[in-house]
């Protein structure tokens, strides 16, 4: 397609995603306020224009959607057809119809080959009763070449396309369509209105708004430097004109500012139609409210906040807002109420999402809490509401006891409140238990330039954001006393509160200036609620600064926020109040739970390893070791086919048994398999971790899959109480059970013969690994293989066998990192052994570059069971 | 559409020949002249407090910010020099700019490739993790540095 073609359909896609996006929410509207013949006029008016693109660009399938629906829309203009529930659920599949096939388009530059037919019967269905025989032109209808179907339907409309058609030509599609839309419309206001947008607003690409926005920083650093200059320059005409610059570039900023400016009511617009559909879905009563949807937020902002948004309002329709007949028994209204509120306060925007339901269960999140060992019991009863209903936000934690297909994976909030932090933002949550919840978004207004508080530390200059500071303090240096000590740890007394005091200096570890300063300057900050004082060396002056990012490598603790630069040219950094609260708080509140994710970016030891967490019937964290997992699968219940005990299930066309861990650890009497078949939902879901045992599946049946664990420690083999776990290990403070997919496989099939391809039967292998992990799964796989096989837990202790005993080992598998004998220094000591050159040794590691000796055979990555069983194979 | 060529990082495996070579010490050290962006004069550094010891700071490139890594301090290279006298080389990269601090700037030069061999197993892991592999010049080894290794910034 040609360069002038492929603008025209870049036009036609912006255009009609931008009005598609809007249009389900307008039906809905709509169908709430039937009486507004406005509203639908401007349903209307998209979906002919989108028909016309449709029509002249050749999008046939589009065109006969778009048409038909256009017709009813017509209808119910005309006053034929009143709009109903069925109706409008039919026009909005023929909207998320049109975007489908808009997405292909924008792909692949074609339709979709999807077969619309039913749609389009649905669509027809509609109007049965009202469909009347149109009589057609004869004339248009040959002049109608772009028109190809279904044009007896409609041949008012037909009329405006083909008196379009000529000015196509010399046109844009955009424009086309904008005359017909003026033309077709009967209403005059409308039409005005319409003309009158067009003529004083443009689109302008988001990326050069962003340039112009960095461009404007740059100017405003600028300024800051010339500013800085006059001040020292003894000039009036220069001082004027820094001036006049200073002016000039405020107004600059805020103007572009403002053009990044939208109000949130365009994102909150498409949450009418998700509540009308879970509302219809859950069969729950839910009148949705939005005020303040005029408050403006800057675009980027305005992205980052909708998926949160979705996710808080879907879990208040979902979970928070009970059944009718529930809200009856309670003594509330039977339709739930669900409000979300946009509103500035303090510098920042606060979005509310209010719900009238269940509220946050005190009780429930903690028993949840404890179960999956997020706090324990001891300190969960001194927690306060708040912090509890925070634990929400924890990783891995939801609270509806059935995972429905609308929310509550558990893995939701922690996103939540993750993406809202990306952006500076907060997530605060209140909630009266029976009575409903709030959950609070907080957000900045922009990210580019803030207001900060420079200060001085040694040499050193800082920037702290004005939205953390609360006040300042001077203190003279007579006044030092004021400044009071708990073991060791300052304290100043803030009218009446005791308030942690950090030194700046010493925290960060700069060297203090040579001549003391002569006051002590406190600055009080405000982090996530808590407040502290920070001891600073001078404070400067307020400025507008420009936050750039700082480089991944050096933000790792996150106790700086970025880099700015100040009017000198120097570069600055700016602190980040909550990190550096959080990196200096010796007092670590352990059951904080923002120490979880904190916790996560902890140094890496060598030997990591990934296990992938599930659940049982039991609330307890399983883990099962990623390297043995093949895929994650979920099968309905009623294609697992049951052989005595044994339940199967046809995977890749082989029968895979399926193994009932619960059963098989003795946890349960029943498994979940046996609990699901009880209760006879034979649709219901299950899910299937497939593991490679040798070269064989085998599918473990769990309740829930919940995450992927990356982890460094080691297993604790002394806690397995039982056969078939290997042992515990912890995974941000949650205990979790790595299971031995071996053992447990060994209890399905004590009888079955080993079916791997690889038989190493009467060989002996020394495996040598110090991580109990990976020396038990090599050992099992071998063993499985018909191998026998020594461990050793480093090179000293193999070396030392293997010195006497060289003889009796076919084989050799060792890691490299390990404790007192490295794999290298191993494999270089056994081929100086007598014979020790003929043993084959493979290297299995989890680092890829490092140093490694020739004397290995082989040497691969830690952990691919197929792979190694090859190498071993070869090699032997 | 035509493919952009990406300039390949990964020197070893590509026909890459052009070599932006520069001194670190006695050593003689080299990147893809494709990756450098500029080569700056000494300018004033700003530290970044508990940062590994070998950031050397950063510095502002016309309005942005640079993060200066010092090559003799990650290559643990310690011999007597003139800490005044250095150059940056700046450098972009997926995550901004990086200025690598090094003794010497020395010419834009070809290399063929058949004078490439792979790094010496001896040398000491944590050095040799940060470089591709050597030129054999004929009056001097030139050691091709990893740049994506360089960059990873670990505590």
């Amino acid at each position: 397609m040609n360069d002038l073609n492929q603008k025209i359909l870049e036009e036609f896609l912006i255009e009609s995603f931008e009005n598609l996006s809007s249009i389900s929410e307008e039906l809905t509207r709509y169908e709430k306020s039937p009486d507004d013949s406005e509203l639908l006029n401007g349903i209307y008016r998209k979906v002919h224009t989108l028909k016309g693109s449709a029509s002249f660009l050749g999008y046939s399938t589009l065109e006969k959607i778009t048409h038909l629906t256009e017709d009813c829309l017509n209808k119910l203009q005309e006053g034929e057809l009143t709009i109903n529930s069925s109706m409008t659920d039919v026009l909005l599949e023929s909207f998320d119809n049109c975007l489908t096939i808009l997405k292909e388009i924008e792909k692949t530059n074609k339709e979709p080959e999807n077969d619309f037919s039913d749609l389009i019967n649905k669509i027809n269905n509609i109007d049965t009763k009202v469909d009347e025989p149109i009589t057609l032109n004869e004339d248009e209808n040959n002049e109608a070449s772009l028109l190809q179907f279904e044009v007896s339907k409609d041949n008012h409309f037909k009329e405006e396309v083909v008196e379009a058609k000529p000015e196509v030509v010399k046109e844009s599609t955009v424009e086309v369509v904008k005359k017909e839309e003026i033309k077709t419309s009967d209403d005059v206001n409308t039409m005005s209105q319409t003309s009158a947008a067009v003529d004083s607003t443009i689109r302008v690409n988001v990326s050069l708004l962003d340039k112009i926005m960095n461009v404007v920083g740059e100017l405003v650093l600028n300024r800051n430097q010339i500013l800085q200059y006059t001040q020292l320059a003894d000039d009036s005409e220069l001082t004027r004109l820094g001036h006049q610059l200073n002016v000039i570039t405020t107004e600059l900023q805020t103007d572009i500012m403002t053009t990044r400016m939208q109000p949130v009511g365009s994102v909150f617009s498409k949450f009418e139609r998700i509540v009308r559909d879970l509302a219809k879905n859950q069969k729950k009563k839910i009148a949705l409210e939005i005020l303040g949807g005029e408050t403006e937020l800057d675009k980027s902002l305005l992205e980052v906040i909708k998926d949160p948004m979705t996710h808080l309002i879907r879990n208040a329709a979902d979970h928070g807002i009970e059944f009718p007949e529930e809200r009856l028994r309670k003594g509330k209204p039977e339709s739930g109420k669900l409000v979300i509120k946009a509103y500035h306060e303090g510098g920042q925007v606060n979005i509310d999402i209010i719900d009238d339901g269940n509220g946050l269960s005190r009780e429930k999140i903690l028993k949840k809490a404890i179960s999956k060992g997020i706090v324990n019991e001891e300190d969960s009863e001194k927690m306060s509401d708040s912090k509890v209903y925070n634990l929400i936000f924890a990783p891995g934690f939801s609270t509806a006891e059935t995972v429905t297909n609308i929310s509550g994976r558990g893995v939701g909030m922690d996103v939540v409140k993750s993406n809202i932090e990306k952006v500076s933002g907060k997530v605060e949550v209140l909630s009266v238990e029976g009575q409903g919840s709030t959950f609070r978004l907080k957000i900045p207004l922009t990210l580019a330039i803030v207001p900060a508080l420079i200060v001085n530390g040694g040499d050193e200059t800082f920037a702290l954001p004005q939205k953390n500071l609360v006040e300042l303090v001077l203190l003279s240096r007579e006044d030092g006393h004021k400044i009071e000590k708990i073991h060791g740890n300052d304290f100043y007394r803030l009218r009446g509160e005791l308030i942690p005091i950090f030194y700046l200096n010493k925290s960060l570890k700069i060297k203090d200036s040579e001549e003391a300063p002569s006051f002590i300057n406190i600055v009080f900050l405000k982090a996530e609620g808590s407040i502290y004082g920070l001891v600073v060396d001078n404070v400067r002056d307020t400025q507008e600064i420009v936050v750039k990012p700082l480089s991944s490598g050096i933000k790792t603790d996150n106790i700086f926020a970025g880099a700015t630069l100040m009017g000198d040219g120097r570069v600055a950094l700016i602190i980040d109040a909550f990190g550096f609260y959080n990196m200096f708080n010796t007092q670590h509140d352990k059951s904080d739970i923002d120490d979880i994710s904190d916790k996560e970016s902890g140094e890496f030891k060598e030997e990591a390893f990934e296990l992938l967490l599930c659940q049982l019937g039991d609330n307890r964290l399983y883990g099962v070791p990623l390297c043995l997992v093949n895929r994650l699968e979920d099968f309905e219940l009623n294609k697992i086919v049951w052989s005595g005990d044994q339940a199967l299930i046809k995977y890749r066309d082989q029968a895979m048994p399926l193994l009932n861990i619960e059963k098989s650890l003795s946890l349960n009497e029943s498994g979940v398999l046996d609990r699901l078949k009880s209760e006879e939902k034979s649709d219901h879901k299950v899910f299937i971790i497939v593991v490679d045992i040798g070269t064989r599946n085998v599918g473990l049946v769990v309740d829930n899959i919940l995450d992927i664990a990356n982890l460094n420690d080691v297993v604790d083999d002394k806690n397995s109480d039982r056969e078939g776990i290997m042992g515990t290990i912890f995974a941000n403070e949650k205990l979790i059970s790595v299971l031995d997919i071996h053992k447990l496989y060994s209890f399905l099939n004590k009888n079955e013969k080993n079916q791997s391809s690889f038989d190493f039967t009467g060989k002996k292998f020394l495996v040598v690994d110090d991580s109990s992990f990976y020396r038990k799964i090599i050992t099992d796989l071998l063993v499985s293989c018909g191998a026998q096989v020594t461990m050793f837990k480093d090179g000293a202790d193999a070396y030392d066998d293997v010195k006497t005993n060289l003889a009796q080992y076919d084989f050799l598998v060792t890691d490299i990192q390990m404790p007192k004998m490295n794999g290298n220094i191993l494999a270089d000591k056994v081929r100086e052994l007598d014979n020790g050159e003929n043993l084959p040794i493979l290297a299995v590691s989890t680092l890829t570059k490092e140093e490694d000796t020739s004397s290995f055979s082989g040497r691969m990555k830690k952990f691919d069971q197929k792979k190694f069983l090859e190498l071993v194979s070869d090699l032997i | 559409m035509e493919k952009v060529q990406e300039p390949n990082r990964n020197l070893a495996e590509s026909k890459a020949r052009q070599l932006c070579g520069f001194r670190i010490g006695k050593d003689f050290y080299a990147i893809p002249v494709l990756e450098v962006q500029e080569v700056v004069k000494p300018q004033v550094k700003t530290s970044v407090p508990l940062a590994p010891e070998y950031i050397d700071g950063l510095i502002n490139l016309r309005g942005q910010v640079v993060t200066a890594i010092n090559m003799r301090r990650l290559l643990k290279i310690e011999d007597d020099y003139n800490e005044e006298d250095y150059m940056n080389i700046i450098v972009k990269h997926s995550d901004g700019l990086y200025s690598l601090v090094v003794d010497e700037v020395l010419d834009v030069m070809e290399v063929e490739m058949d004078r490439f061999s792979e790094t010496p197993p001896t040398l000491e892991a944590n050095i040799k993790n940060y470089i591709h592999g050597v030129f054999k010049l004929e009056d001097k080894l030139l050691i091709l540095l990893n740049l994506n290794k360089v960059f990873e910034i670990k505590k």
